[in-house]
């Protein structure tokens, strides 16, 4: 029997690859590609979703359009994964003091993960600029404190004329 | 954010509010349409004075939300209690504030947040003077006292 292979229609699909340990993350089809296939059927909400938009990362954020390299997501050093966008748009707000939503720790990319590397730039410049927010706003707890303790000084030497005084009339006394 | 994150959210409360029963006996939008003003009723913790009432409340949910945390207050004149202003409903809770709002959080949280309130008023920071002081120095039949009159008389209003 002689097959002739006419047209051929492939079909494919893929998945963002999320380790549960979250060390590396890599996209297309990893080692388990079988167990990520057999992760499709599952429910929408059982996959991983970002924690800010609750949308699966296999799919956008509230902005996009095109899921995959067009709206990726990234990974944080304290192991928490959002859509780059939602993440950055966050720590644009300077309500975020460049903490991470989850846990509260200061969000830094992960180094040495391929995903995150064209973002680490744009990520900085943001952690400086909220650091500079941070560091005026303690400053000016600083200067608040500062005129806390004039106005105690003062009130301090107020006393010790009043005391001079009471000591200068007790001498007076004495005197006469 | 966009009307794609408050579907999600009216999915996860649809899903979820079923878990919360005894504590939330509503949390719908007022009008299927627009999803960004809410209604909920909670229910008066056990071992508290609110037992055995509900309260309602209103959520508004800014454009900037989840990246801002959502407008919630009680209503006015129904909820006495030492972080709630009693004339306008508004409450004072560290999670509602721009400060200390994470995006994480979602309706089903914040509401559950508020409930915790009920039972846990802090009294560092009252929005009601008479309730926290009597809560200060643990008079505590006078705080059961005057929140069941609060309750009783003056939620007619």
């Amino acid at each position: 029997m002689k097959v002739e292979v006419k047209k051929v229609h492939c079909v494919f699909s893929w998945s963002w690859h999320i380790p549960k340990n979250a060390g590396t993350i890599e996209s297309g089809l990893g080692e388990d590609a079988i167990g990520d296939i057999h992760g499709m059927v599952h429910e929408d909400d059982e996959e991983d979703v970002c924690g800010i938009c609750r949308a699966s990362f296999n799919r956008t954020c509230p902005n996009c359009k095109f899921p995959g390299d067009g709206c990726p997501l990234v990974i944080g050093e304290c192991q928490h994964n959002f859509h780059v966008h939602c993440i950055y748009e966050w720590l644009d707000t300077s309500t975020s003091r460049g903490l991470c939503p989850m846990c509260r720790q200061l969000f830094q990319l992960k180094k040495g993960v391929s995903i995150n590397d064209s973002h680490i730039e744009r990520f900085r410049e943001l952690a400086i600029k909220r650091q500079q927010e941070q560091n005026e706003f303690e400053s000016n707890l600083d200067d608040d404190a500062a005129i806390a303790r004039a106005i105690a000084e003062q009130e301090d030497t107020g006393r010790n004329v009043d005391n001079q005084g009471d000591i200068i009339m007790d001498q007076d006394l004495v005197v006469r | 954010m966009s009307e794609r994150r408050l579907l999600k959210e009216y999915q996860v409360v649809k899903k979820e509010l079923g878990n919360h029963k005894n504590i939330i006996s509503s949390l719908e939008p007022i009008d299927s349409d627009d999803l960004t003003n809410w209604t909920a009723t909670i229910l008066g913790p056990p071992n508290t004075p609110y037992h055995g009432h509900s309260f309602d409340l209103r959520i508004h949910l800014t454009p900037e939300y989840p990246l801002k945390p959502p407008q919630v207050t009680f209503s006015a004149y129904k909820m006495p209690h030492c972080n709630i202003e009693f004339k306008t409903g508004k409450i004072c809770l560290n999670i509602l504030d721009n400060a200390n709002w994470s995006p994480v959080w979602n309706l089903l949280t914040v509401v559950l947040a508020i409930y915790q309130l009920l039972s846990d008023p802090v009294t560092d920071s009252p929005l009601n003077i008479d309730l926290s002081n009597i809560l200060k120095i643990k008079d505590t039949s006078a705080y059961y006292g005057l929140i069941e009159y609060y309750l009783n008389n003056k939620s007619d209003k």
